[in-house]
């Protein structure tokens, strides 16, 4: 296993062991258990960074100015995990509104799902990928269905608190996505020679965070906060589906942008600092999402109309 | 049901076209309106003629792209006035009747929209289209197509959230650009004469955005209705 890796472990191990623990606690939630996160997010990022600035190797071209990838990538990487989230969260508010139906289309999509991964190892070339690839789309369907009923009939989850939890993605997301954006404009002054190229992972990252901008501001712009929590989950899904038929048509405009590097392509040193940062990038996430989804949940609480008098006793 | 949805969505569609043909000043305006920045974009462009030539497919298309922000607003504030959109919820009305019908009335007005200013641009950007007429109708009508239906989804969000007018543009936008990409490359090669015949290409990747949302979108619609 490679040594990025143990970070990462130890971070969802603090992460479980904090939620748990909050959760299971007798007379509810009272500690806010993201701190834990938050403060190894927090040492880890510092550690991160002094290891992509001082430690790694500088890049046999770029030289020093490589090192900006500590933080560009795990930022284009973290803004399509929160972006991921915050699609899977309004599947999931939209969903929780019919509760009953969860555990038949979890059943309803695992099945066949399960069956195009069998069929997909029988399958060669493009047939096999699109097999596994709706194989694996309809799993996850089926756990994300799953998991939703474990948490409306145990945990007391409803559609807000998902609905809470795919506005705090959004924002994290956007914020992650504009940073994207500013140091990929910094980073390509010295390389492309021009602060912007109009090159397709570029247009598509702007589009996309445009995009849910655009999600983010109907959220602020309905006052009913059923009409509100239902638009903007549709919204968002849509937008979300959206990214990868944005990401073709640019590509086919036009393309400039360097390859993907790989693990192959990179030197070990540098590969192990990538995936620190990008652990530390996406437990300080985790971080930001929990705490945003308090500020939603209180000002959901906030909004609430006040709970009626007790009704008069009747002689 | 299947039956009954088809026959609704085409009683829709026949309603708000009978209104568009009624009030004719609306698509004419409409039609001046994208004219107006097909213009403009030709002035803030550079003026020498082999620039504007190959501006010309992307004016056409941010000139319908700004109108078809226009025609959706007004093709709910119809539904809004007199909150015929409630009457048609309770006849019932099936909401994916609904969905496909407006968007179908969106598409012809738009395409038509579309037919009229295509020659205004071939005249005054001095683009004669050199490619195929059949394959610039295709363009236009799934280009059309491709605006209308996440535009007829948005516009109903919009209308009843605040800052409308604001928000349309700014949900529609970037959702559209992979259509807004497609059809105007399509639009540009094919004025240019389609040497490499790519045309093919973007025809087909508007094509596959237009069945994603026309499915999606329809499917969702039933969602955002009810709440109202």
């Amino acid at each position: 296993m490679p040594a990025g890796y143990i970070f990462g472990v130890v971070g969802l191990f603090i992460f479980a062991l904090t939620a748990l623990a909050a959760t299971l606690r007798p007379g509810g939630v009272r500690a806010n258990w993201e701190h834990g996160i938050g403060l190894y997010a927090l040492g880890l990022l510092v550690y991160g960074q002094y290891g992509g600035l001082y430690l790694a190797p500088p890049d046999t071209w770029m030289a020093d100015v490589a090192r900006i990838l500590y933080v560009h990538v795990p930022a284009a990487w973290i803004s399509m995990v929160a972006f991921t989230w915050a699609f899977a969260a309004a599947f999931g508010a939209l969903m929780l509104e019919r509760p009953k139906s969860l555990p038949v289309l979890s059943a309803a999509t695992a099945v066949p799902g399960i069956g195009l991964i069998g069929l997909a190892m029988a399958l060669t070339g493009v047939q096999r990928g699109l097999a596994a690839f709706f194989g694996i789309l309809l799993i996850l369907t089926a756990v994300e269905c799953a998991l939703l009923w474990i948490g409306n009939r145990f945990f007391n989850w409803t559609s807000d608190t998902l609905d809470h939890i795919s506005e705090a993605s959004t924002e994290v997301g956007v914020v992650l996505g504009v940073l994207l954006l500013f140091l990929g404009s910094v980073f390509s002054r010295p390389t492309f020679n021009v602060y912007w190229t109009w090159d397709p992972r570029l247009t598509a990252s702007a589009v996309m965070v445009l995009t849910f901008v655009g999600v983010s501001l109907l959220r602020s712009s309905v006052d009913d906060p059923i009409t509100r929590r239902t638009w903007s989950n549709v919204a968002t899904i849509l937008a979300y589906i959206n990214i990868p038929v944005t990401y073709m048509s640019v590509k086919w405009w036009r393309t400039i942008h360097q390859l993907q590097s790989t693990p192959d392509t990179l030197s070990s040193d540098m590969t192990f600092w990538l995936r620190l940062n990008a652990w530390a990038f996406l437990f300080l996430s985790i971080w930001f999402v929990a705490r945003r989804w308090r500020i939603a949940r209180a000002r959901a609480l906030a909004e609430a109309p006040p709970e009626l008098p007790p009704a008069p006793e009747i002689p | 049901m299947i039956a009954r949805i088809i026959k609704q969505t085409f009683q829709v569609a026949y309603k708000d076209l009978l209104i568009e043909w009624r009030s004719p000043q609306r698509v004419s305006g409409l039609f001046f309106f994208a004219l107006v920045l097909v213009i403009l974009v030709a002035f803030t462009a550079d003026a020498s003629p082999g620039v504007l030539k190959k501006t010309a497919g992307g004016a056409l298309w941010l000139g319908l792209l700004l109108a078809s922000a226009r025609s959706l607003d007004l093709s709910y504030a119809i539904e809004t006035d007199n909150d015929a959109l409630s009457g048609m919820v309770r006849w019932p009305v099936h909401p994916a009747a609904m969905f496909y019908g407006k968007a179908l009335a969106n598409t012809a007005v738009l395409t038509l929209v579309g037919m009229a200013l295509t020659p205004m641009v071939v005249v005054m950007y001095n683009a004669p289209v050199q490619g195929s007429w059949l394959q610039l109708a295709a363009v236009l009508v799934l280009g059309g197509a491709a605006l209308a239906a996440p535009g007829t989804f948005y516009a109903l969000l919009t209308t009843r959230a605040r800052a409308s007018s604001v928000l349309l543009p700014l949900l529609l936008f970037p959702l559209v650009v992979p259509a807004l990409v497609a059809a105007s490359r399509a639009t540009a090669l094919l004025m240019d004469g389609d040497a490499m015949g790519e045309a093919g290409s973007w025809l087909s990747l508007l094509l596959a955005f237009d069945l994603l949302h026309w499915s999606l979108d329809g499917l969702f619609f039933g969602l955002i209705v009810e709440e109202r």
